[in-house]
């Protein structure tokens, strides 16, 4: 597609042993070469993302430059976000709120990309359902 | 309503996973190039994870895996190779120090390259069937590492020099011994075991067989064991620190092929401190160490086995056959007891309590015991002896073991018919003279011997047991029936014996005096009219009197003596002076019996109430004797045994052994008789196996006996001959 318009989603995370995460930054700019990107600021609790994806368990803890950082920038096409927005209630809840088979595949490939299991799992049987 | 839904449902393409730059896949790729450069140059906490991650993840997805994967193929390819080469120049000592630093930092690096390449892992590399990223590093390190043939050989010498020092007694770092070790392990099983293991074990090998050369030559048995014992332990440590478990087996293997199988006869036979000179000198800790060590090898425990079992017999062999031990059978016996208990000990103590060697212990006390044929009689004797007197004050716990220790010996018997024989007539000996000290340990061996060999076995000495309480009763009966009349003139006490159950010899009455002939025909008058139908005769070998007697000074003394004895010297209360002849004729007793009597009253220092002339040793026919007036005794009771000797002399030995044959034959008889019963027809070899196989457990019956016993039952038509097979047996019912 022509327009790709990639958008960034700041995730204040609750590190353990990290301390109080900051709530300051509630705008935060994420510098793409030329465009701003947008940017949301989302608080949540690492251990649980951690538990159910290897991506998030590796980004808190590999030694890289997130391991050491209080708010932890991934950046996904803007295309992705209500999906990654499912997946992460998905995680929390265990529970999806879309059922329109599109919305279902999103999220699927968003559970894909950050191989979250039970995700995974629960979009399949859906989408087998229907 | 579902279905049409279905048909309007539509996926639309995933328009944003669309590549426009033809450039893209180049650049994203020197990204993470660029990212491993960085993360073998220690700066991987600058790169962001969660770009490198999408940045993987979009090629996999836009299907640039191929180009990811030879690219990281690459790239580590180069970076081991440059590593490879720093290994390969650092100095001597460093060297294996230097390989486990940066064995430690690929092992990082790696770890940090299947993190960002975590999607290919998962879904590339599976469905192209490609080596995962962690076991690609791991392959390219062996390859391009300890593969390299500079780092190859140099590698292997190193590990096998530290061992080597180590085994010399140096300390080496064992800490990185372990973790190069565990490298080669973690690069797979072939790789330790062709690289490291099989080498290790060669130089091994190579090692433990220079070294036991050594200690052989100039060591002793148990200090050569001692330090093959250290040794094995040593290299189990060893593998324990350092090497991988699976190692041990093969590595001890190695030890105990070098320094105990090639050296093990030598170092059993070894002189003056081989397995003999252990046994010997009961060095129980040598000996277990033997065992020990010994048993770790296919052939030890046997070879241990038969070089004890020929020692014993041989030792036994010497025991049992030499005519000087021979002479004193309760030494005799105590001899093999004493042999038995250290043997027993050494097997218990030092060789585990092995059944194998406890069974070699029994099979070479049968093989000896039974060299000697007079074992039975000698084992009786010793019996005999114990329970006369040698069990005053030992408690009842110590007669139990001291008999246990006789069944033990009774089982290697293989002539227990000989044996019980022999029983019967000491405990006869033992009943009748009341020499017997308890009455319970005599009743708990014939309860040890009926459980060993059955009822039958000792019927008749239980028999015996109740002739002895019948006869207490009787004399009761006898004493309240004649009362008063007995006040007066000697007391008599009388055991009847049941004829069979004793051990009776051909009976020669001799005159008893008219003082005893009185109340003798009383008991026999009051005997028979309780018992009709019944025969006395009186047994006068075999009892016993005490006589009060008063000597020329006025001193007065209780004379214990046997009935024959009692006889002679009551013809002194008449004369003063008597011949043998004289003797002879008035007594009627048999002249052997006659002799020993007169010279264990006439010839014994301080027992000698008869006086002899000539005064000699031995008896002869033309003696004179004389009461000897003289006779004086620091002892009121005198005790004058007959002159028996304790073993059998030559002639009484041989007539036992007659007897014994003739026991035999209806035994064997009534064994060919129930064999033949069941089978009907059976050829000779057959019967002869079966028969001896029935009565093992009593004797060993001679096959040419047994073919007499068949041929007596042919003739009085038990069985017959087949007609046309002569070797085969009918049963003639």
């Amino acid at each position: 597609m022509a327009e790709e318009s990639p958008s960034g989603i700041e995730m204040t995370t609750d590190q353990p042993g990290g301390g109080v995460a900051s709530k300051s930054t509630d705008s935060f700019t994420y510098l793409n070469s030329a465009a701003v990107l947008p940017v949301r600021t989302i608080h949540i609790s690492s251990p649980i993302l951690a538990a159910q994806s290897p991506f998030f368990y590796k980004l808190f803890s590999n030694g890289m430059k997130e391991s050491e950082q209080q708010h932890v920038t991934v950046q996904i096409h803007a295309s992705e976000e209500a999906a990654f927005m499912d997946l992460l209630k998905f995680m929390y809840s265990n529970t999806l709120s879309t059922i329109t088979p599109t919305a279902l595949l999103d999220v699927l490939m968003a559970a894909d990309k950050f191989e979250v299991a039970s995700c995974m799992r629960h979009c399949s049987r859906l989408l087998l359902n229907l | 309503m579902s279905a049409p839904k279905k048909k309007n449902f539509q996926i639309e393409a995933f328009k944003h996973r669309v590549v426009v730059d033809p450039k893209y896949a180049e650049k994203t790729w020197k990204i993470l190039e660029h990212a491993i450069h960085e993360i073998y140059n220690h700066n991987a906490s600058g790169l962001s994870f969660e770009e490198l991650y999408r940045n993987a993840y979009n090629m996999v997805l836009h299907k640039f895996g191929e180009k990811l994967y030879s690219g990281l193929v690459s790239t580590m390819t180069a970076h081991l190779k440059e590593i490879a080469k720093h290994i390969e120049s650092t100095q001597g000592g460093l060297f294996l120090e230097e390989l486990n630093r940066i064995w430690a930092e690929h092992n990082k690096a790696l770890q940090m390259i299947r993190d960002i390449l975590m999607y290919m892992d998962r879904t590339f590399i599976p469905s192209t069937h490609k080596t995962p990223v962690h076991e690609l590093g791991l392959n390219l390190w062996r390859d391009n590492i300890i593969h390299s043939s500079k780092i190859h050989k140099r590698l292997q010498d190193t590990l096998l020099e530290l061992v080597q020092h180590e085994r010399t007694g140096e300390v080496i770092n064992r800490g990185l011994m372990r973790n190069v070790i565990q490298m080669l392990m973690d690069l797979g099983s072939s790789v330790y075991q062709e690289d490291f293991e099989k080498p290790f074990l060669d130089v091994s090998a190579d090692f433990y067989r220079l070294e036991s050369q050594q200690y052989i030559e100039c060591c002793d048995c148990g200090d050569y064991l001692k330090k093959a014992e250290k040794r094995l332990i040593e290299e189990i440590e060893r593998v324990s620190h350092y090497l991988d478990t699976k190692s041990e087996p093969k590595l001890t293997n190695v030890v105990e092929k070098e320094m105990i199988e090639s050296h093990m006869h030598r170092l059993v036979h070894m002189e003056n401190s081989g397995l003999v000179n252990m046994i010997v000198n009961d060095k129980y800790e040598d000996l277990g160490r033997m065992y020990n060590l010994f048993r770790r090898v296919s052939t030890g425990l046997a070879l241990i086995r038969d070089v004890m079992t020929s020692h014993i017999r041989e030792i036994g062999k010497q025991l049992v056959t030499d005519p000087e031990k021979l002479k004193d059978p309760v030494d005799f016996v105590q001899r093999l007891l004493d042999e038995k208990d250290k043997h027993d000990k050494i097997i218990s103590s030092a060789f585990n309590n092995d059944k194998t060697f406890q069974n070699a212990l029994n099979s070479s006390f049968e093989f000896f015991i039974n060299l000697n044929p007079r074992s039975p009689e000698f084992i009786s004797l010793f019996v005999d002896d114990k329970l006369r007197k040698g069990l005053k004050g030992v408690t009842e716990e110590d007669v139990e073991i001291i008999l246990d220790k006789v069944m033990m010996l009774f089982r290697y018997l293989q002539e227990k018919d000989v044996f019980e024989k022999y029983y019967k007539q000491h405990l006869a000996k033992r009943l009748l003279s009341g020499k017997t000290v308890s009455d319970d340990a005599e009743r708990s061996l014939i309860v040890k011997l009926k459980t060993e060999c059955g009822y039958q076995f000792t019927s008749k000495l239980e028999g015996m047991f109740t002739d002895m309480k019948t006869s207490q009763d009787t004399m009761q009966g006898f004493h309240a029936a004649a009362g008063a009349d007995l006040a007066e003139g000697p007391s008599l006490t009388v055991q009847v014996l049941t004829t069979g159950s004793w051990p009776t010899q051909s009976v020669n009455t001799c005159n008893l005096p008219s003082e005893i002939l009185g109340v003798c025909d009383r008991f026999k008058t009051y005997y028979l009219g309780t018992h009709t139908g019944r025969r006395l005769s009186w047994q006068t070998n075999m009892g016993t009197a005490d006589l009060k007697a008063t000597f020329g000074k006025g001193q007065k003394h209780e004379l214990n003596v046997s009935t024959y004895q009692m006889c002679i010297l009551m013809l002194f209360n008449k004369a003063d002076r008597m011949s043998y002849k004289e003797i002879e004729q008035a007594t009627e007793i048999p002249a052997s019996d006659l002799k020993r009597c007169l010279q264990s009253l006439a010839c014994v220092k301080g027992k000698n109430v008869l006086r002899k002339e000539p005064m000699s040793k031995d008896i002869a026919e033309d003696d004179a004797f004389y009461f000897n007036d003289k006779f004086s005794s620091k002892f009121y009771k005198v005790k004058i045994g007959t002159v028996v000797a304790q073993k059998e002399s030559e002639p009484e030995k041989q007539e036992t052994r007659q007897r014994v044959e003739e026991d035999r034959k209806p035994q064997i008889e009534a064994a060919i008789v129930r064999i033949m019963k069941s089978r009907r027809v059976l050829d000779h070899n057959n019967i002869v196996a079966e028969v001896t196989k029935q009565l093992q457990s009593r004797f060993l019956p001679n096959p040419v006996v047994i073919k007499k016993r068949i041929e007596s039952l042919i003739e009085r038509e038990f069985l017959e001959r087949d007609k046309t097979d002569r070797k085969l047996y009918r049963y003639l019912a």
